[in-house]
């Protein structure tokens, strides 16, 4: 009864004191939305008018179909070759970022039955563009079969081509739409890390634990009465979020809502316990403030996979992406605004979160002092 | 009762105990006062109490419960105040009481009544909707009591409670505490001024962590009585000389300027037939009342004794009888907040100004602004005849500037403290090595000269940066809380030197909060809330301040009545 009424009091007057100062404000409200706007607005990985060779060793009328079509996509700007070699040179040079070869052998082999295959050539040397040039091609192509299939009726061409990519759920490839739960990972990892190891540390700075500890306030106390505020207050920026997200870029919600609040508190646990004990290791604000942004803002920002695919980093940083929790809160995201309630794959996921959770809530519980 | 039994406490990284092996009994019924300088150990021990921290070997009990183990029965009978108040900033007054009383658990009938009884006895009930972020010092302070106070606790700890706070306001303070004291009830008070231990029932004098002196304070005096006198009616020109003469001498164990007089003690008793001529030269000396201090420097083992020849090539004397610093009008605003209002003051050569005030009262503005590292509002200052405003860099080459937290590099050597600071000071070449070995000498660093700053003690820190602020031989040189953090001996070697720049001419302004350091200054200027408030020699102020009641007043008393009038002219 005494624990619930001291947890109670200490809940009240986070609320109160988040509602009156400016910079706890300006981090729970204002940067969430300008990030959700950045996102929204002003970044964009869509990259339009790639150079793109093509090579016809089969001048067929099917295969200048497939040209035209490219031709046709405001992404790729085609020029034509005519050997291989040459296409290949100029791809060496940077004259082009990608080659598409029709063999001469494609619609043989497609009239006898076989698989007919097009070759994408791309260029290694900068991989983040090679993968998206990849995917547009790869989306082309696809484009271009189901539209042979509505108009002509000859199907089967696009059989055997693996589109087991993440973009085959943003057919349009507008990257908006996958930054935009990548942002929310974000948002929540603001509030729930950095907000929450920012006011623990002010209290430590200001005397206010000391005051609240000789008080009779236990840790456990303490600590629940912080934890409690930030996740509501988390929770409340997710549903936002995705309002704001819905009403402002119309971005795709195909799963439930029952879904994306499961997943997002599972997330928020994970992160605002991390605050909790990033702030209870330093209790100086500058100090808490800078191992909260290392810990928790840039891992979601740049090895979530929300915005640089973790499939085209290198083999060692992929390994390290495993033990951040917004890796799999990303993949939660993107599946259930594009695709919807995969929920084998969402509880996997989940799954992998909370076994991270205990992780970090049993580092918080071990590294809470008792004292000062 | 509270009861230390040979507790100590070592912090990692630490070579030395913050306390070390204190023993001593806290009884009820008493304001029981720890005293002792920044760095004492005071704070530490309060923790200890509180359970904050706990002891690295021996133990402590309050009431019979082991503060370790028993924590929590400690706790709910202890009302704990720490430094800076404890208050929640965005809270109102109201809503601060409110959250003590939930997390004490003070029963929901009890508290409206409860409230009300604190706010009538703080006079803070006019208040109850301010944040208390708003509130002034000595209000903040008081609510800061009053959430102590929440459920009548019979262990009240006060950690430096008269920090950043008025004298007034100090005053009001001590009544209400004293108002809490019942026969059940043990108060412990810290302070780190030494002018306040003589008002406590029991004292506990603690320095560097360790225990010098446990009981009334009047026992730690009594020896003292018949050692204390004071030269009269001293010249102004001639105090510095005769605060260094009177200590070149074997029975003179401490000299202190105060006002226009000099406080010397001596390792025995007075006796005025043949002391007067044979010791202070034919001067009128008068017998006077011991205070605390100087029963701490004589339990410290006395005052530190000039080297011979520390000064060996004096230099020149400054002639000119030029002001040296001027403030004319001085304002600074932020934003709504008026940091100084309207400050003038004048600094002539080898004359040492005070600015005294609380903390927060803007004497570091000033400060500041005068330095050329703000930028005023409206007013200007000149540094020997240079407009702050017009030539900040020109007027700033003219002043040594020693800033609060000394400003060394830590991880420097002293030499190349020295070296980086000559400089900035536009020294180069020869010039350059002569003032560098000077100031090895002079300081007393030589054998320091390979150690990094950052790892001396305390006290010869402050020695090093007086070192770096004057190595440009400056006309001025300023000193923003110069002795805040060591101990009356540190403090009164360092007050040497300083009296020594004077003495060549150098216009010296300091700031500082203890009242009894303001003693040593040629005039002051009182500073409460960004206005200078009064302006003199401190026995004209404290003159000033002589009613029926108190013919003698100190320059506390000057101060709180100076705070008084200046209220009641506001009320009207």
């Amino acid at each position: 009864m005494k624990t619930v009424e001291r947890l109670g009091a200490i809940v009240w007057k986070e609320w109160l004191q988040v509602f009156r100062d400016p910079s706890a404000l300006m981090i729970a409200f204002v940067l969430p939305a300008i990030l959700l706007f950045i996102f929204g607005f002003g970044l964009s990985l869509d990259v339009t008018d790639v150079k793109t060779g093509v090579v016809l060793e089969d001048a067929s009328p099917l295969a200048r179909s497939f040209y035209n079509s490219l031709d046709a996509s405001k992404y790729i700007e085609v020029k034509f070759y005519a050997e291989r070699t040459e296409a290949e040179l100029a791809m060496r040079d940077e004259i082009i970022r990608a080659v598409v070869v029709v063999p001469n052998d494609f619609t043989k082999r497609i009239s006898q039955g076989e698989i007919g295959v097009v070759q994408i050539l791309t260029d290694g040397g900068d991989t983040n563009l090679a993968f998206i040039v990849e995917n547009y091609l790869r989306a082309a192509f696809m484009k271009w079969t189901s539209l042979r299939l509505r108009e002509t009726g000859e199907g089967g061409l696009a059989g055997k081509i693996d589109l087991e990519t993440k973009t085959m759920y943003n057919p349009a490839q507008i990257t908006r739409h996958s930054l935009i739960p990548g942002s929310i990972a974000m948002i929540l990892a603001i509030i729930g890390t950095l907000l929450t190891a920012l006011v623990v540390a002010r209290e430590w700075e200001r005397g206010t634990m000391e005051a609240t500890l000789a008080a009779s306030v236990g840790k456990f106390e303490m600590f629940v009465g912080k934890f409690i505020p930030y996740f509501l207050l988390g929770l409340a920026a997710a549903i936002g979020g995705l309002f704001l997200s819905k009403l402002l870029f119309d971005v795709p919600f195909r799963g439930s809502f029952a879904a994306y609040l499961l997943s997002s508190s599972v997330f928020l646990l994970v992160a605002t316990t991390q605050g909790i004990f990033i702030s209870s290791i330093c209790r100086d604000q500058s100090v808490a403030s800078q191992v909260a942004v290392l810990s928790g803002f840039l891992p979601n920002f740049i090895l979530s996979g929300a915005i640089f695919e973790i499939d085209a980093m290198p083999k060692i940083i992929q390994l390290v992406t495993y033990i951040f929790p917004a890796r799999y809160y990303v993949v939660c995201l993107q599946t259930i605004f594009m695709a919807g309630d995969v929920w084998l794959l969402l509880l996997t996921q989940i799954g992998y979160m909370c076994v991270i959770g205990a992780v970090v809530v049993c580092a918080a519980i071990l590294k809470t002092p008792k004292r000062l | 009762m509270i009861v230390f039994n040979a507790a100590t406490k070592r912090f990692p990284n630490s070579t030395t105990p913050a306390l070390d092996s204190i023993s001593a009994t806290i009884e009820p019924g008493k304001i029981t006062g720890l005293v002792g300088p920044d760095g004492a150990g005071k704070t530490t021990a309060l923790r200890l109490i509180a359970g904050l921290l706990t002891p690295t070997a021996g133990s402590i009990t309050a009431f019979g419960y082991d503060v370790v183990k028993q924590t929590s029965r400690v706790r709910e009978m202890m009302g704990y105040m720490p430094q800076k108040f404890g208050l929640y900033e965005d809270l109102t007054v109201m809503e601060n009481l409110s959250l003590y009383a939930k997390l004490r658990n003070l029963p929901r009938s009890r508290r409206k009544e409860r409230f009300e009884e604190l706010l009538e006895f703080t006079g803070l009930t006019l208040f109850t909707k301010r944040l208390a972020r708003r509130l002034s010092g000595g209000m903040k302070q008081k609510l800061g009591l009053a959430c102590a106070l929440i459920t009548t606790p019979r262990l009240l700890v006060l950690d430096e409670p008269g920090v950043g706070v008025d004298p007034l306001s100090r005053r009001e303070l001590w009544r209400m505490v004293r108002g809490q004291v019942t026969e059940e009830t043990v108060v412990l008070w810290s302070t780190s001024y030494l002018d306040e231990a003589e008002l406590f029932d029991e004292t506990i004098l603690l320095n560097k962590g360790k225990l010098l002196f446990a009981g009334v304070p009047k026992e730690l005096t009594k020896n003292m009585e018949g050692k204390v006198v004071r030269v009269v009616n001293v010249e102004p020109y001639e105090r510095r000389k005769l605060v260094a003469t009177l200590l070149k001498k074997e029975e003179i164990v401490d000299a202190t300027i105060h006002g226009s007089s000099i406080r010397a003690t001596m390792n025995r008793a007075f006796d005025p037939a043949s002391d007067s001529d044979a010791v202070f030269e034919g001067r009128n000396v008068v017998l006077t009342r011991p205070c605390f201090e100087d029963g701490f420097i004589d339990r410290l083992g006395g005052a530190p004794k000039e080297k011979e020849g520390a000064d060996r090539e004096p230099r020149p004397k400054r002639r000119s009888d030029e002001n040296v610093v001027v403030a004319e009008g001085l304002t600074k605003k932020f934003g709504a907040f008026t940091a100084a209002a309207d400050v003038g003051f004048e600094i002539k050569p080898g004359e040492i100004f005070g600015l005294l005030g609380p903390n927060g009262a803007g004497k570091s503005t000033i400060f500041k602004m005068l330095c050329g590292l703000l930028r005023p509002t409206s007013g200007d200052g000149y540094v020997g005849g240079v407009s702050l405003r017009k030539a900040p860099g020109a007027a700033r080459s003219r002043l040594g500037y020693m800033a609060q937290k000394f400003s060394l590099y830590a991880e420097l050597t002293v030499k190349q403290n020295l070296v980086f600071y000559a400089g900035v000071y536009g020294l180069s070449g020869s010039a350059r090595d002569r003032a560098i070995e000077r100031a090895l000498d002079e300081y007393d660093l030589r054998r320091f000269e390979r150690t990094k700053a950052g790892l001396m003690p305390l006290g010869f820190k402050q020695r090093l940066a007086l070192a770096t602020a004057t190595i440009h031989n400056p006309d001025a040189l300023f000193l923003d809380e110069p002795t805040s953090g060591v101990d009356p001996i540190a403090r009164r070697e360092f007050w040497n030197r300083v009296n020594r720049f004077a003495e060549q001419g150098v216009a010296v302004l300091v700031t500082t909060h203890f009242m009894d350091e303001a003693e040593y200054c040629d005039r002051l200027a009182l500073i409460l809330d960004g206005y200078k408030i009064a302006e003199g020699a401190p026995d004209e102020l404290k003159a000033s301040a002589a009613t029926a009641a108190t013919p003698d007043p100190t320059l506390e008393d000057a101060f709180i009545r100076l705070i008084k009038q200046g209220r009641e002219g506001a009320a009207k």
